[in-house]
């Protein structure tokens, strides 16, 4: 969506960490925004930063694994700013430790939330901006965990292949509506992921005797302090900057906003994979001829619309 | 898992399509086969073919959405066969086809209990009792082709063969050092009976009002797709399940990451992989933030991916 000056967004999670980044963004360029987050004290403080900038910047408190909430909610943007254009599922929750001790608690959260909450959006929103004809773009963030597998956080993995996928289908679906679709990749950012995965946990879904949040583990045997932690908030990228970049991807229809361009061998490595494991042996050219007349099923043109993505071109 | 004569696999969705064919390879190869499934008529018709082959398979109804059910066939299971080595999360649908601002609630709910859910009750429930014994075993759960690129109008579905890949992929790094193998079978068009099966399956409260099977045909089909008939194409695109299971047979033997069965997919997983290059931003690394995520282990690089091996052509 070229043009976004005067358009509207409707941001999950969007009074902290990557979300809250992301209204800062739309904000300075002329966006009107609308905050939706399942804790008020991060709307709270979130409203203080744009009042003070007399940024046109609504707040609601919103859970999106709650349908009839989220109804309420894009009913609400929509009074309060006429129409939505941009959506950006950005509402997450984290996950950790290995597959073998994760419960089906641990799975229905991860999975209520970043996946069913982006489907509650999806269901909701998009057909709000079809009717206006006026264009849009929807996005959901996923991560680099949502390209390549990474170990001791399967749920998050899983929930975030799901939106990679679930946004190159959109792509693919809204080519023709005007409406383009980006998978966000964030590599790690500085964000209170950690502690709002805590604050947000329903407490049918916390598992019996599981301390919450959890606690640091004790000190080391020997004696010895433990190393200082580096201060990652001044290596992991600032949410401004990811913000900036996801304005960018809008604005230039990519279809992958990938933030963090070190992670270039590791997505290598998993293609190479998948090259490896295709089976040498001729192809049943008789069989490609009538799968290439299936849709986009055997080749999907959609990728070959992502362009090549510059350096930092922004102020 | 090298070794699998005499070992114990159970299979979702394993009375019908895939799932028998996998089924029919594993009994080949001198397994014993716990087909769970859904569809009773479909466990009659599997149960009637292996009955004159005194093939060692036990059946089980099955709605892999049902965690206590799940939990009473894995108990079933240790009853009859002892052990469990080979999990197969095989049981999928197909719901809310067509394009995206059609797809309902009710369509989503179903594809994603079923095809995400259900694969996840698999592992919670099974993976304790693989590890139990010690001997090693293999999951292999059913992606799809759509799974590793997607395409339009099939938005449930694709998202859930893509979550299923994650979700192996992820599996697999954890179970490295605990000698359970790990695979995702990225099928093409295989002879299956999936429309009918999601048709059948699914619960009333999840069906869309009006909906039909077979689906009112399609005016926007190709001149080429016209002249063959539907029986033909599903003879021609489409591949024999049975040569499905030889080559997951195969995977698992070999302990393939992934399993694809179509190659004619290739050039369009490449169109997806290049275009993840080209996302990637033309610009300086941030040294000192590479230096610190490349410390990162799995997260920056997951090796699992590096123990892939080439796959060969047919062998069997």
């Amino acid at each position: 969506m070229k043009d976004i000056e005067g358009k509207v967004a409707f941001i999950t999670g969007g009074a902290s960490g990557i979300g809250l980044g992301i209204a800062k963004a739309c904000a300075k360029y002329g966006m009107k925004v609308v905050i939706a987050d399942s804790r008020q004290d991060a709307l709270d403080a979130a409203m203080v930063y744009f009042k003070e900038k007399n940024l046109p910047v609504h707040p609601i408190k919103l859970d999106v694994t709650d349908r009839v909430a989220y109804a309420k909610a894009a009913d609400e943007a929509e009074s309060v700013f006429q129409k939505i254009h941009v959506l950006v599922n950005n509402a997450g929750v984290a996950s950790g430790g290995p597959v073998w001790m994760m419960t089906y608690k641990d799975w229905d959260f991860s999975m209520g939330v970043n996946v069913g909450g982006t489907i509650n959006g999806l269901v909701t929103v998009l057909p709000r901006i079809i009717k206006h004809g006026e264009g849009g773009h929807i996005v959901a963030t996923s991560s680099t965990g949502g390209l390549c597998a990474v170990g001791g956080v399967v749920i998050y993995n899983t929930t975030k292949y799901a939106l990679a996928g679930m946004m190159e289908t959109v792509a693919t679906d809204l080519q023709d509506k005007n409406i383009g679709a980006s998978v966000l990749v964030p590599g790690p950012t500085t964000t209170n992921l950690g502690p709002s995965t805590f604050a947000n946990r329903p407490a049918h879904l916390i598992n019996e005797g599981q301390e919450w949040p959890p606690r640091m583990p004790p000190p080391p045997k020997d004696g010895q302090p433990r190393p200082p932690m580096p201060d990652f908030s001044k290596i992991f990228m600032d949410p401004v900057e990811m913000g900036e970049r996801v304005i960018r991807g809008i604005r230039r229809n990519d279809l992958f906003i990938i933030t963090h361009p070190e992670f270039k061998e590791g997505f290598n490595a998993r293609n190479e994979a998948i090259m490896r494991a295709c089976p040498a042996e001729p192809i049943n050219t008789q069989r490609y001829e009538l799968l290439k007349h299936m849709g986009t099923l055997v080749y999907n043109p959609i990728y070959d619309k992502q362009t090549q993505v510059g350096p930092p071109d922004w102020k | 898992m090298k070794d699998l004569k005499g070992k114990i696999a159970f299979i979702t969705g394993g009375a019908s399509g895939i799932g028998l064919g996998i089924a029919k390879a594993c009994v080949k190869y001198g397994m014993k086969v716990v087909i769970a499934d859904m569809r009773q008529a479909s466990l009659d018709e599997a149960k009637a073919y292996f009955q004159d082959k005194n093939a060692p398979v036990h059946f089980i109804q099955l709605d892999v959405t049902d965690r206590a059910a799940y939990a009473k066939a894995a108990e079933e299971v240790q009853k009859v066969f002892g052990k469990l080595h080979v999990l197969v999360n095989n049981a999928g649908v197909g719901s809310g086809g067509g394009p995206v601002e059609n797809v309902t609630f009710k369509d989503w709910d179903y594809s994603i209990n079923v095809n995400l859910v259900g694969v996840v009750n698999g592992v919670v429930t099974m993976l304790p009792y693989i590890l139990k014994h010690g001997e090693g075993g293999h999951i292999v759960s059913t992606s799809s082709t759509l799974g590793v690129a997607a395409a339009g109008g099939m938005i449930p579905y694709c998202t859930t063969k893509f979550a299923v890949a994650g979700m192996m992929e992820a599996l697999a790094t954890d179970l490295k050092d605990r000698n359970i193998g790990v695979s995702v079978l990225f099928p093409g068009p295989t002879r299956s009976n999936l429309g009918q099966t999601a048709f059948d399956n699914r619960p009333a409260a999840l069906r869309n009002e009006g909906e039909t099977w077979p689906p009112k045909p399609r005016t926007n089909m190709t001149e080429q797709r016209r002249r063959f008939t539907m029986e033909e194409v599903q003879q021609i695109a489409f591949m024999d399940p049975t040569e499905t299971g030889e080559r997951v047979f195969r995977g698992i033997k070999n302990n393939d990451l992934f399993i694809h069965t179509h190659p004619q997919f290739r050039t369009g997983y490449v169109a997806r992989h290049e275009a993840l290059i080209r996302a990637i931003p033309d610009e300086p690394l941030n040294e000192k933030r590479f230096e610190i995520i490349s410390s990162f282990g799995t997260v920056y690089y997951n090796d699992i991916y590096d123990q892939q091996k080439p796959v060969g052509p047919p062998d069997w």
